[in-house]
């Protein structure tokens, strides 16, 4: 499996650009981090870059053919989407949440059945929530609600997991434990992924590429080290940014932060 | 990862679970099937005309008893009104509680019901137009189907455009609902309160006092085709309750299932309330009864919905019909019967998992 987006553009209206000319290029097991400030359209690309909202210029590609000519459900088999979690007026339980994502293997009349189940139990065995099966999602903890939005997506069988924000809003902890399930995710199995991120320590600790969004439309994607320096940061998020290494306990650490008044 | 032993007996627990679930569901199937036919026998000996059950029995599988006599009256009765009924009742009762389901669904809203689009409102107006023209019973039913699929198809081509979101379509069910409303309201403004406005306003409540075996011929298999297409799309209704773009990525076709399901479930609605008349509250409540017993998941919710709707109809309509002299609306009885229930329902299960 092989994704690309070649010269993507995207702009609201005719005025409101977003972005402009970002190319790209993932295999597996790869993970590409996604990083920008607050409104330089993270989201936006996600969803351009997924065929959810039509890139104003510029194409998605997987395997050298444009996503808009693949089957949707074709598409949706090799892609496995993990929005930001939200819970919707009707609660589900675990399960029922994480068979949803069998939908792209199954007929529009389709029921999941024995194998789907299996698959299901799999999914939640890898993401570590196999004892919550019955509960209702809305009785999780943010983190575990995470991972079963991870699970369900892993469900469809995808080759290319693409996850928006996936450790915002959790702590420290949880943060670690759903970094931790998509790296292993992509050496177990092989599949590549895409995380959208606020975290530039994150993007350093497991991506192998990353995108950085610059608030003038402009983006540059490389390996992570290249991209992700002080210039840079410095650059797409306005704030003074520090890049330092630490060592605890014998193994090195980056840290990237802002200096305040610097 | 499926060959480890730790594995196995995760799967072994989960699926003793998935038995007992599986279990409760045949058991309430097989009880549901089992209270509609004894209620369905049960209402066809009720009326004016007292029918014995084994005269029934006589009646409908004429040799299974040869020493019950019949007459001719009682075979016209049972043929020609209680059958038609009963039968009415209870697809009335499962198409507007299925429709009401699956709009709930589809809109993600737990307060939409099957006149959401407007469907409901624009067959009332049909029906009332055809009540004050005088037309004949059947031009009348079909005056209210046609209307009602009129509705539906200004609510298609308001809301299309290429961007069209859910919000666009019940918006735009909105308006046409307000706008049959007040034609509703100038043919009760226009009719003549003598003799006109009584029949408009009785029809406007509901009742199944019409029903013919030609009205039944025309309504049924729309219902019951309208009925058959949500139970096969009852999975994918649970993805079209997520926000678009999580349906999307789950290779679910949203616009097609949507579309689908608004023709199918206006269907439904356009031929209940044609032979009917209005039918408030089934479709609100009875989902909502489903989804406490057996949580959210469509897959439940739909048979459940299926099945207490149509037992919920065939006993408001009996009731309807025997409690007094004349009839009474059936309207009034699904609130008044239905809203204690509805309570009752509430406070013991702690209302619908959220």
């Amino acid at each position: 499996m092989k994704f690309e987006v070649r010269n993507g553009s995207f702009a609201y209206g005719r005025k409101k650009r977003i972005f402009n000319d970002v190319s790209f290029t993932l295999e597996e097991p790869q993970i590409l981090s996604v990083l920008g400030a607050n409104g330089a359209g993270k989201t936006t690309m996600m969803r351009c870059m997924l065929g959810l909202l039509p890139w104003s210029a510029g194409a998605s590609y997987l395997d050298g053919t444009d996503i808009r000519r693949i089957p949707s459900k074709k598409l949706w088999k090799t892609i496995g989407y993990v929005p930001q979690a939200k819970l919707s007026s009707f609660v589900y339980t675990v399960e029922e949440m994480v068979v949803l994502g069998r939908s792209s293997h199954l007929g529009p009349f389709g029921q999941p059945g024995e194998r789907d189940r299996q698959i299901v139990e799999e999914c939640l065995e890898m993401t570590g929530i196999a004892h919550l099966k019955g509960k209702l999602c809305s009785r999780l903890s943010g983190g575990e609600f995470q991972m079963v939005m991870i699970a369900r997506a892993l469900a469809g069988e995808p080759s290319l997991l693409v996850l928006d924000e996936p450790e915002s809003n959790l702590d420290f902890k949880n943060q670690q434990v759903v970094l931790e399930t998509i790296r292993a995710l992509c050496e177990k199995r092989g599949i590549a992924a895409i995380i959208n991120t606020h975290f530039p320590e994150h993007a350093l600790e497991i991506s192998h590429k990353s995108l950085l969004l610059f608030s003038d439309g402009t983006a540059l994607a490389g390996e992570t080290a290249q991209v992700i320096t002080e210039e840079n940061m410095t650059r797409a998020f306005d704030i003074n940014v520090r890049i330092r290494d630490v060592q605890v306990a014998g193994r090195g650490h980056t840290c990237v932060f802002p200096v305040l008044n610097g | 990862m499926a060959g480890k032993p730790a594995d196995r007996s995760a799967v072994e627990a989960g699926s003793g679970k998935e038995n007992r679930m599986r279990g409760k569901e045949r058991a309430w199937t097989a009880a549901m099937i089992a209270a509609i036919i004894f209620l369905a026998g049960l209402a066809m000996t009720m009326g004016r005309y007292r029918i014995s059950i084994q005269e029934i029995f006589a009646v409908v599988f004429p040799g299974l008893m040869p020493d019950v006599e019949v007459s001719d009256t009682m075979r016209t009765v049972i043929f020609n009104v209680r059958i038609p009924r009963v039968i009415l009742s209870l697809l009335a009762g499962a198409g507007m509680a299925v429709a009401g389901a699956s709009f709930q669904a589809l809109f993600s809203n737990p307060l939409a019901t099957p006149d959401t689009l407007g469907v409901a409102t624009g067959a009332s107006f049909g029906a009332v137009l055809g009540i004050l023209w005088g037309l004949p019973s059947m031009m009348v039913q079909g005056s209210a189907l046609a209307m009602g699929i009129l509705a539906v198809i200004l609510v298609y081509t308001l809301s299309y455009s290429r961007e069209q979101s859910v919000i666009m379509v019940v918006l735009a069910g909105m308006v046409i609902s307000a706008l049959f409303s007040a034609l509703v309201s100038l043919v009760k403004y226009v009719a003549d309160p003598q003799d006109m406005l009584p029949a408009v306003t009785f029809w406007l409540m509901g009742n199944l006092a019409g029903t013919r075996r030609e009205s039944l011929l025309l309504g049924a298999p729309l219902i019951l085709t309208g009925i058959l297409v949500i139970w096969l799309l009852r999975w994918k209704l649970n993805a079209m309750t997520l926000p678009e773009d999580e349906a999307k990525a789950l290779g679910i076709p949203v616009k097609q299932i949507r579309y689908a399901v608004i023709a199918t479930a206006a269907m439904i609605t356009a031929s209940v309330v044609s032979m009917c008349g209005l039918i408030q509250w089934v479709g609100l409540l009875i989902p909502h009864v489903a989804r406490m017993i057996f949580g959210n998941d469509n897959r439940s919710v739909i048979p459940a919905s299926l099945g207490l709707g149509a037992i919920f109809m065939v006993i408001i309509d009996t009731v309807a019909r025997c409690a007094t002299a004349s009839e009474i609306p059936v309207s009034i009885l699904t609130a008044v019967i239905g809203a204690p229930v509805f309570i009752i329902l509430l406070r013991k299960t702690g209302g619908i998992k959220l």
